[in-house]
């Protein structure tokens, strides 16, 4: 028997549609019932031709659009869809490397959208359990120095807070939280279980009524009135108690202060900005310890929250409580109130409960998902499109006809409903395993959004997937001119000098230089602020927190560890040198303006452990007895002075006020050095003016510093046997100083690897939809290449012809997204006092890569098309 | 053999599709084409105007199912009947060999 060839059966087809009949399943069936019948015939001897028109004029009499009609009458339309299901299904499976493509890159697209948005929705969620969310606003401060350099600290005073519930009505109720800022001791009255705890905090009564944590235990009206309460989380009551019922049981607090259980609580939500394991009664502040402290108007060491009785007044109210505090006030204080919804996208305010993540950082994140998202989303039109052109004629017969235009419609948003379903289903898939992954790869815990913010972007995403590639395709296929489509002249879609296609290629291009060069800027600041000279050396440094102030005690063990080989210099501090905040004073130097400065308590070997340069003057030395009295500043505060030449700060005498438990005193002292700039707080901030003195009662920090190219391990593991041997009952908790200090830019390099990752991909799905769309534009025009071929072009210059285009539309991009990226991340870099200057190669070097991927993959398919034999090519036609 | 009145017969196809498709385990349209006009010594002719609609039709109410299959460069529909299109057949055999009596009684008398 005869077998009709691939060109002989779309002949017949053509003859067929022809008819006027559009409905894909009769199509098929029709195809097939002639072809057999010209199968037959051409057994019988006759030419094709002859087979063909002799078998159509027998159909014909018998119409195939009867047929049609018959059974279109007869179907319903859920069979209908079901068949275009099965026909979408079907056509998916065909176009393997198109379907492919398209799928990998939605899926792409809508994965790193969701994971992305996943982490966007954690940040945002903070503090938005709790049930009076809108109303709840925090005391901050900000105070203007003479030194013209403002101060915003999360601090408040502890008297504050009653006042403003007192006399202002609009408050309804406040909180006030106390946090010590180093580990505390806390063990069960029997001594067995004995932990230093970081998380916990003193809260007023009202915390559970203002705040929506969960008691387990314990009624939230009195679990902390009045003083000597303690209130465990979950987990912190397993640990000290274990299985017993911890209601009414004990712990000490430093050795000292006996507090009742009242309450279990939930461990508290990872996106609340507070963050306590044990929650004391504020009342026994002021009643066991910081007796008159505690009552100071000037000490800010608090947090306090005010809940109001009716939202969106905070302007308001703000002016009575500045009015208010005004008269109780030392100097220029500006109170302000911040909704606590926004307190962990906030930065710039020292103090704070925990760290935040800045606003701007979130919006490159976003901006990031959704930059990829379209890129998918148009890859997708694009590819659709491509596709679509390719049945041009197809859909020109059927018009023609008259057909039923709504059925060609439906196939294709059926096609892409389906694309776009299936796309949702893997990256939903894709999603949830690969949260756990993306939770380690940034290194934090993530709330997964609810189910149904997900089932609605799924909804949302098919929707615009189904809509934007299929309606936008039908409707482009209803607005081919008939006669062209007809006689295939629907070929180059890119051939008008402006086309939509051509505008959501260059978008991309955008996309993927935006993405680039933000990925090198932010890499560059990350880069920097690992590198980046801060003055002092963390080389081979722990600390250690220490839990006391016996001197005798820290000098024996200093000594003992100073004799060990590995380590070159021990010190102490009262603060650690990674990523710290300083205590803050007012000192006078002579009759001079009195400036605000950081407060560093170290000892004699402090300087030579982290190396600090003394530019002029000398170190502490301990053959001098007045050196307990004497000061070491550094340029900075020089410079605030008023000393154009530093060395001359040298000499002068200092003197400084300060509170403690028996009120004001004054200490006085000289200058006998001044040192380097060296910037250990972060380089969030600038260096600030800072002084130096030795106070062997607030240190709280061991710092040993190790010899290069020594062990580390086993040096530690011995300076950990000497810690035992003195100090037998207290954790040794070292850390390496640069990993400290570097995890203060926690959020940075989360946001650089998210990015950077991201980008990689996006560019992925941008050479994808290049590879494809080349492969099509060619397929299409394989005809005039073919032409240009034989007329004498060159591989070269067909090449050359079809790359012009591209480089327009990167150059296009280049101008478009230079301002844009430099806009952006410009006002990210704002975040830090020091960083990283944007410079050409930051936009150039994206345009290279991009026009390599441009290059590389239209280049392949083009090379394959022009190298095609031409005599093929033209004769198909 | 002279052909049939169609008009005659339009009751009779689908369950002569069905008789057919039960004795084979799948057939494409054209081949049903022309198997009815073999088996019935070209009595009967189906005209594809005639047969698609009813094989569509036969298809959704679940007495037979379809299978899409490349055949030699397009797409070939191979159809089989289904369990409840077994049951059908038998019910319709029966029902039309009773008519056969009943119209061999009324004419002869």
């Amino acid at each position: 028997m005869h077998m009709l060839n691939r060109r002989q059966v779309h002949e017949v087809k053509k003859c067929i549609l022809s008819s006027g009949i559009s409905y894909d399943p009769v199509i098929d069936e029709l195809v097939d019932h002639v072809c057999e019948e010209v199968e037959e015939l051409l057994t019988e001897g006759m030419s094709f031709k002859q087979a063909l028109k002799e078998a159509v004029d027998r159909q014909r009499k018998r119409d195939f659009k009867a047929t049609e009609q018959s059974i279109l009458h007869n179907t319903h339309y859920t069979a209908m869809i079901r068949n275009y299901i099965k026909l979408g299904i079907r056509s998916i499976i065909k176009y393997k490397l198109t379907t492919s493509v398209n799928l990998l890159g939605l899926t792409l697209g809508i994965t790193v959208f969701m994971l992305i948005g996943a982490y966007f929705f954690h940040h945002n969620s903070f503090d938005r359990f709790h049930k009076n969310a809108k109303n709840i606003y925090r005391l901050t401060s900000h105070k203007v120095s003479t030194d013209g350099i403002t101060r915003h600290t999360a601090f408040s005073g502890a008297p504050w807070g009653p006042e403003l519930m007192e006399n202002i009505a609009e408050v309804a109720d406040m909180v006030r939280l106390m946090k010590y800022r180093l580990p505390v001791s806390v063990r069960t009255d029997d001594g067995e279980k004995h932990f230093y705890e970081k998380n916990l905090i003193w809260a007023d009564n009202s915390f559970f009524s203002i705040f929506s944590f969960s008691l387990v235990k314990g009624s939230p009206e009195s679990v902390l009135l009045g003083p000597n309460k303690v209130v465990l989380t979950e987990s912190a009551a397993k640990k000290y108690f274990g299985d017993v019922d911890p209601m009414g049981k004990t712990v000490i607090y430093e050795n000292d202060v006996t507090l009742t259980v009242t309450g279990v609580v939930q461990d508290f939500p990872s996106n609340s900005h507070v963050q306590a394991d044990l929650i004391g009664s504020f009342a026994t502040l002021g009643t066991s310890f910081w007796f008159n402290i505690i009552e100071n108007w000037n000490i800010l060491y608090y947090y306090t929250y005010i809940q109001t009785q009716t939202d969106g007044r905070q302007v308001q109210i703000q002016k009575s409580i500045q009015s208010l505090l005004d008269a109780h006030l030392d100097g220029d204080l500006d109170v302000l109130l911040q909704p606590i919804t926004s307190i962990h996208t906030s930065t710039g305010l020292e103090n704070d409960l925990s760290s935040g993540v800045s606003r701007r950082g979130l919006l490159v994140a976003i901006s990031i998902a959704l930059i990829i998202l379209s890129i998918s989303l148009i890859n997708y039109v694009n590819l659709s499109n491509a596709r679509a052109f390719k049945r041009a004629k197809e859909v020109g017969v059927i018009k023609v006809i008259g057909s039923t235009r709504w059925l060609v419609f439906i196939k294709f948003m059926v096609e892409s409903f389906i694309l776009a379903f299936f796309g949702f289903l893997i990256s939903i898939l894709a999603v949830i395993i690969l949260f756990p992954h993306f939770r380690n790869f940034l290194d934090m815990e993530l709330i997964a959004p609810p189910y149904h913010l997900i089932v609605l972007l799924g909804v949302a995403i098919i929707l615009l997937v189904t809509v934007s590639a299929g309606f936008y395709t039908a409707f482009q296929m209803a607005q081919i001119p008939i006669v062209s489509a007809l006689k295939r002249k629907v070929q180059k879609p890119g051939n008008p000098v402006f086309s939509l296609r051509k505008a959501l290629i260059t978008f991309q291009f955008i996309a993927g230089v935006g993405l680039l060069s933000t990925v090198l800027i932010i890499s560059d600041q990350v880069e920097f602020l690992t590198s980046a000279d801060t003055g002092f050396s963390k080389a081979g440094a722990i600390e250690v927190p220490i839990y006391t102030n016996n001197e005798r005690q820290l000098e024996a063990l200093k000594n003992k560890l100073s004799n060990q080989t590995p380590v070159e210099f021990v010190a102490l501090s009262s603060h650690r040198m990674s990523g710290d905040q300083l205590y803050r004073s007012s000192y006078i130097m002579q009759s001079a303006d009195s400036i605000t400065m950081g407060r560093l308590h170290v000892d004699y070997d402090f300087v030579n452990t982290f190396d600090l340069k003394v530019i002029a003057g000398r170190n502490f030395n301990k053959k001098f007895f007045t050196d307990t009295s004497a000061f070491i500043i550094n340029e900075t505060a020089a410079r605030l002075f008023g000393f154009k030449d530093a060395e001359n700060a040298v000499g002068n005498t200092l003197s400084y006020s300060s509170l403690n438990e028996n009120g004001n005193y004054v200490k006085t002292g000289n200058i006998i050095g001044l040192v380097k700039d060296f910037n250990f707080e972060s380089l969030h901030t600038i260096v600030s003016p800072m002084v130096m003195d030795i106070q062997p009662a607030r240190n709280h920090f061991l710092s040993i510093k190790l010899r290069p190219k020594e062990n580390y391990r086993a040096s530690i593991t011995s300076i950990e046997r000497i810690w035992k041997n003195t100090f037998p009952d207290q954790p040794f908790n070292y850390f390496f100083v640069n990993d400290r200090y570097m995890r203060q830019y926690q959020s940075e390099t989360q946001l650089q690897k998210i990015i950077f990752a991201f980008s990689i991909i996006s560019i992925g799905i941008c050479a994808l939809g290049l590879f494809a769309l080349t492969y099509f534009d060619t397929t299409v025009r394989s005809k005039e290449i073919c032409i240009r071929k034989v007329l004498g072009a060159s591989t070269k210059g067909i090449f050359k012809l079809f790359i012009k285009d591209y480089v327009t539309m990167i150059l296009i991009s280049f101008v478009f997204v230079t301002p844009i990226t430099v806009w952006l991340t410009g006002s990210w870099l704002d975040n830090f006092a020091y960083h990283v200057k944007i410079i050409p190669w930051n936009f150039i070097f994206p345009v290279i890569i991009i026009g390599a991927v441009v290059v590389i993959t239209t280049g392949f398919i083009l090379i394959k098309a022009a190298n095609n034999n031409p005599t093929k090519v033209l004769n198909y036609e | 053999m002279n052909r049939f009145d169609p008009q005659l017969l339009k009751g009779i196809y689908p369950t002569l599709i069905l008789k057919l498709l039960s004795n084979h385990p799948e057939m494409y349209g054209y081949q049903i084409e022309k198997k009815i006009k073999v088996l019935s010594d070209s009595g009967f002719q189906i005209t594809q105007g005639s047969l698609y609609p009813i094989l569509h039709k036969l298809e959704e109410k679940g007495l037979i199912k379809s299978k899409v299959r490349k055949y030699n460069n397009r797409d070939r529909k191979y159809y089989s009947i289904t369990r409840q299109g077994l049951k059908e057949h038998e019910t319709k055999t029966i029902e039309i060999l009773n008519v056969y009596d009943h119209l061999v009684n009324f004419l002869a008398n």
